[in-house]
């Protein structure tokens, strides 16, 4: 018996519902079909709103993965110039090296519940990845200012979700990990995984740097940022940073200019991101209030990200540049290059007694 | 909170609790787009289990509400469903979930009540069923505490997974989260239950790296 089993016989003898609480259930439905009948005549959509986009959602199938959306070619034909420049100017040109720099604002985790509402501060994290058919990436990302609660991310103290080939890896490099750092900032480095490419038997092997000089491997995906749940929204991608939605966005139409605005006395242009219309397909249940809560500011000129906000957490982007494909810029991208007399460590055991466990 | 069990009486209509949702639900609700009285197949099939969640979740007298409140949603949104992606039965697991978002304070209290609340010991005489519910109820204080201590989104996969019978790629769908997500999620409310059970009782078994390997196995399929 183990703890599932355990939380599996708790309440579980809760009683059938009553012939009440099925009368009650038949009286809503039916309250709501009456509704849907007076609010949508003439086979419109429901609550009267037009179908219009719903072979848009249908064709839009899944969520780019964080490569997938950086390196993908944007189908935006029948988009506005703003969204093509935006989306264009977003997408690095294979061979240069992406630089990104952000803080992060979260919002708490339950904003119904008023134990839950202390949101957390960190940054500022920084990213490289190398634009390229298999590209690598770099990250250093800074500690949490504080961990009550029970925070996702490697020992509860760094703002990075991460998914482990085995639950016994998860629980103990994790905590060894967070122990071993010592509050240091993070550094963690690998390859990025293309779309699709993530099941059980192809989950990366990601380094991480511990001082004094080792290479820490496991095989995870990396996630910087939280991703906004497209239609699809089962994509599990690696190294997802906060601007890679908004890329998305763009490339499958899924965002629309909202205006021109004002940023802390700074000029922006904003784009929303579009909830899936009316009719669309989707298992979000809430998707409107996602989408309310999740939009980006620009600059103007170059169409750069200024601050990301995805379902209420925020981003300040700090940088956002495209270095050319140098050496020294590449090394940014390669962990390995940054450390190299560094001992590659698997899961932060010394080799042989890896090989020997 | 004290739960009492009584005898069901099940009404004819009402279906197995524990048989899976099937693709049949999914064609009555996809199907009701255009012939509203198809939905009273899905609803009868779900009902009981969607109910049954929502009462080990909030007690049984809110569970009626909210369960009525999620078919009701199910179908005013019964357009969004889309059977491709899924069945019927993690869709409304997912409405269930996000109305008890408003009542999250609750759960919490009653975990929190539950944990303090002595349970009163297992008749000796049963036997080896007596002393398997023995150790889940001496715990169930335990399990109530940790669970109070959760975050609402573990705590939410935890149990569309230990209760709603859910696997993690249903869950995603249900919660328009990444299935990766939900598998991290699952992952530390799992470890965060055997951390606050190790100190009350060292013999509860660790899973081996192979057990381990399995279930995150059978969690993905």
């Amino acid at each position: 018996m183990n703890e599932l089993d355990l939380v599996k016989q708790l309440r579980d003898d809760v009683p059938a519902p009553s012939s009440a609480a099925w009368s009650q259930a038949r009286a809503a439905i039916a309250a709501a079909e009456a509704h849907d009948e007076q609010a949508a005549p003439g086979g419109a959509g429901l609550w009267g709103l037009p179908r219009r986009r719903a072979a848009l959602g249908t064709s839009a199938i899944g969520v780019l993965a964080a490569t997938g959306a950086l390196l993908a070619t944007a189908p935006w034909s029948s988009s506005p110039d703003f969204l093509a420049q935006a989306a264009a100017a977003l997408t690095p040109d294979a061979g240069t090296v992406l630089h990104e720099s952000w803080e992060a604002t979260a919002a708490p985790q339950d904003r119904n519940n008023p134990e839950d509402t202390k949101a957390f501060a960190t940054g500022p994290d920084q990213l490289w990845i190398e634009a390229g058919a298999k590209p690598r990436y770099r990250a250093l990302v800074e500690p949490r200012s504080y961990g009550s609660g029970s925070p996702a991310g490697i020992g509860g103290r760094y703002t990075v979700d991460t998914v482990y080939t085995s639950e016994s890896t998860e629980g103990d490099f994790s905590e060894r990990l967070a122990l071993a750092l010592k509050g240091q900032p993070l550094e963690i480095g690998g390859t990025l995984t293309t779309k699709g490419g993530t099941g059980s038997g192809e989950i990366p092997q990601s380094l991480t740097f511990v001082p004094p000089d080792e290479l820490w491997s496991a095989n995870m995906l990396v996630s910087l940022g939280p991703p906004l749940p497209g239609p699809e929204a089962e994509i599990d991608d690696n190294v997802a940073d906060p601007v890679s939605e908004l890329r998305t966005a763009l490339a499958e139409g899924r965002a629309h200019e909202a205006g021109t605005t004002q940023l802390e006395g700074r000029t922006v242009e904003r784009i929303d991101f579009d909830p899936p219309a009316a009719g669309t397909p989707t298992n979000l249940v809430d998707p409107q209030y996602v989408y309310s809560h999740s939009y980006a500011y620009v600059e103007p000129e170059t169409f750069h990200p200024v601050e990301i906000v995805l379902n209420g957490s925020y981003y300040r982007v700090l940088a956002y540049e495209y270095l050319p494909a140098t050496t020294a810029n590449l090394e940014l991208a390669n962990i390995e290059a940054q450390h190299p007399n560094a001992t590659i460590a698997p899961e932060g055991r010394a080799p042989t007694e890896a090989s020997a466990g | 909170m004290r739960y009492t069990r009584r005898a069901a009486t099940r009404s004819a209509n009402e279906t197995d609790p524990g048989a899976r949702g099937t693709g049949r639900d999914a064609e009555s609700v996809a199907g009701s787009i255009v012939e509203s009285q198809a939905f009273e197949a899905a609803f009868e099939a779900n009902f009981q289990v969607i109910h049954r969640f929502l009462a080990r979740r909030v007690g049984a007298e809110l569970a009626d509400d909210l369960a009525a409140e999620t078919f009701a949603v199910a179908y005013r949104r019964r357009a969004t469903f889309d059977s491709q992606r899924g069945e019927v039965r993690p869709w409304l697991f997912g409405i269930a979930t996000v109305l008890l978002q408003a009542h999250r304070r609750r759960e919490r209290q009653i975990f929190a009540l539950e944990a303090r609340l002595a349970r009163e010991p297992p008749d000796a005489a049963l036997g080896a069923d007596a002393e398997r519910s023995a150790f889940a109820t001496s715990l169930a204080p335990r399990l109530a505490d940790a669970l109070a201590e959760m975050s609402a989104g573990r705590r939410d996969v935890l149990l569309l997974h230990a209760w709603g019978e859910l696997s993690c790629e249903e869950i995603a769908v249900a919660l328009g989260l990444r299935a990766a997500t939900v598998r991290a999620r699952l992952s530390r409310a799992r470890a965060h239950l055997r951390k606050q059970l190790d100190d009350l009782d060292p013999a509860l078994p660790r899973l081996s790296d192979k057990e381990s390997q399995r279930l995150l196995e059978e969690c993905k399929t």
